[in-house]
């Protein structure tokens, strides 16, 4: 609670900063994008993949094949995401930066694969993520020439996320789990832009992102297991999108 | 414990010879000195023991305080030889986190480590105007890392340290406040994973420490007038 509370005091105090006056050394920005994020999640291990099918990496390990089965492969989670960030701008060089940010695996995450719980079993197996995140970061902004800006910068971000799974067999029993939870990741990200006019810019970035949640338990009913994962929020995020520069830069 | 501060002390002399060694350098380019501080997360790369024992733990226990995988404060000095597009820098960092615990009805855990870093780094610049660039970079890190896990019931400890070779890439941007001091961002990520070390304390059994991982470093570095 006192971190969201951190996290919205600070994003207030941004948001104060006046910028009417042209002679001001604070310029502020608004950039929305949408992106991609491979691996979506990492590995989404979960205990009952361990305990049950046998994977100890859960999606990397769950892939098995058996001579006359028939089995699809199980790719890692492809995500989408989309957000906006402020941006304040202090003596042309320096910056702080709030953002928040929507994701939702698009690709991935489902197909059929072996086990053996006594006798081999063909298991279809289905994942997906989704969740939001806000970062703060500060950094400092490279321009070059007129028209150019490349920023680095680094930050914490609050991550809520919520991770599924289901695992269904010929066998009577199926799996299925639901795990939501927050994390505080480590946040780097680097972007440039490119002035189209005195306001407006496209801009590229990468964002790294690195935290992952305690253990959760299963918060879904009615199957036959409870099972405990951690939520990862750990991976690139790669960002297309626009900004808007109150003032003209 | 002795090894441990033979070879900090060992690595801070190397540096500080290379510090003083500067001072009466003569060349094209510029040097500077500068002070690091920042955030890393999960030192020593502990995730994995860590989300075992949770689960672990959330399994067969009936009251779990469960271990949070660290952030830790991170510091240390770097110095710096820039030349036309090119970065040479060599540092030193050092992070411990203050308190890694967790509970699984009596059974207490409490993990301490720390871990010190020496990289180098080669990089490329692309400057702006005198002191304010962007730079990528690459090269060799040198670590020692040091962890010791303690359970209460049943009581066990172990504990496990060594030198690890590894590599670091890292990228970062710097400004000028004065013509002579700048501030600096800079994000290093680095991989490395010892042989199997023995424990030191019983001897029997082996384990390897990786430190992979994430520094996020803010610097304020000082130009040494040529």
């Amino acid at each position: 609670m006192y971190y969201k509370l951190c996290i919205v005091l600070l994003c207030c105090a941004i948001a104060l900063v006046p910028v009417s006056s042209l002679a001001s050394p604070f310029n502020q920005a608004i950039s929305l994008y949408a992106g991609y994020i491979p691996s979506l999640g990492g590995n989404l291990y979960s205990y009952e993949q361990e305990n049950t099918f046998g994977s100890k990496t859960g999606i990397d390990g769950i892939n098995k094949s058996q001579t006359g089965f028939s089995t699809a492969t199980i790719n890692r989670l492809l995500g989408a995401t989309t957000g906006a960030t402020f941006k304040l701008v202090m003596y042309d060089f320096f910056t702080a930066r709030i953002g928040a940010n929507y994701f939702k695996s698009v690709w991935g995450g489902k197909g059929k694969t072996v086990y053996n719980d006594g006798a081999d079993r063909l298991l279809e197996c289905n994942y997906s993520f989704d969740g939001f995140d806000i970062p703060v970061t500060v950094g400092i902004i490279i321009p070059f020439y007129k028209d150019m800006k490349i920023t680095f910068s680094c930050g914490i971000a609050y991550a809520w996320g919520r991770y599924k799974n289901k695992f269904e067999s010929d066998a009577p029993l199926s799996y299925k789990g639901q795990f939501k939870g927050s994390a505080y990741p480590l946040v780097i990200n680097t972007e440039g832009e490119y002035f189209i006019n005195d306001k407006f810019a496209i801009s590229t970035s990468l964002s790294y992102y690195r935290g992952t949640t305690n253990v959760i338990k299963d918060s879904k009913k009615g199957d036959v297991s409870t099972d405990y994962a951690p939520i990862d929020f750990s991976g690139y995020r790669f960002l297309l999108g626009v900004s808007y520069y109150f003032k003209p830069i | 414990m002795k090894k441990t501060y033979h070879i900090t002390s060992i690595a801070c002399i190397i540096l500080l010879c290379l510090v003083v060694m500067v001072q009466g350098a003569y060349a094209i380019g510029e040097f500077s000195l500068g002070l690091n501080a920042g955030i890393t997360y999960d030192p020593n790369h502990l995730e994995p023991a860590i989300t075992q024992w949770n689960t672990q733990a959330k399994t067969t226990a009936t009251s779990v305080e469960q271990i949070t995988i660290p952030y830790s404060f991170a510091w240390g000095i770097n110095m710096r030889y820039q030349f036309n597009y090119f970065l040479f820098r060599i540092g030193a960092h050092f992070t411990s986190p203050y308190s890694v615990r967790g509970k699984a009805d009596a059974n207490k855990v409490t993990i301490s480590t720390y871990q010190f870093g020496l990289p180098a780094t080669v990089g490329l610049i692309m400057p702006l105007k005198q002191r304010t660039y962007f730079f990528i970079g690459a090269g060799i890190t040198y670590n020692y890392a040091y962890l010791e896990w303690k359970e209460t019931v049943p009581a066990n400890k172990y504990r496990f340290a060594d030198s690890i070779p590894g590599f670091h890439y890292m990228m970062g941007a710097e400004a000028p406040i004065t013509s002579k001091i700048t501030l600096s961002v800079e994000w290093m990520h680095q991989e490395g994973r010892s042989i199997p070390i023995k424990d030191e304390i019983a001897g029997t059994t082996k384990q390897t420490i990786s430190v992979k991982g994430d520094f996020l470093l803010f610097g304020v570095n000082y130009y040494i007038p040529m």
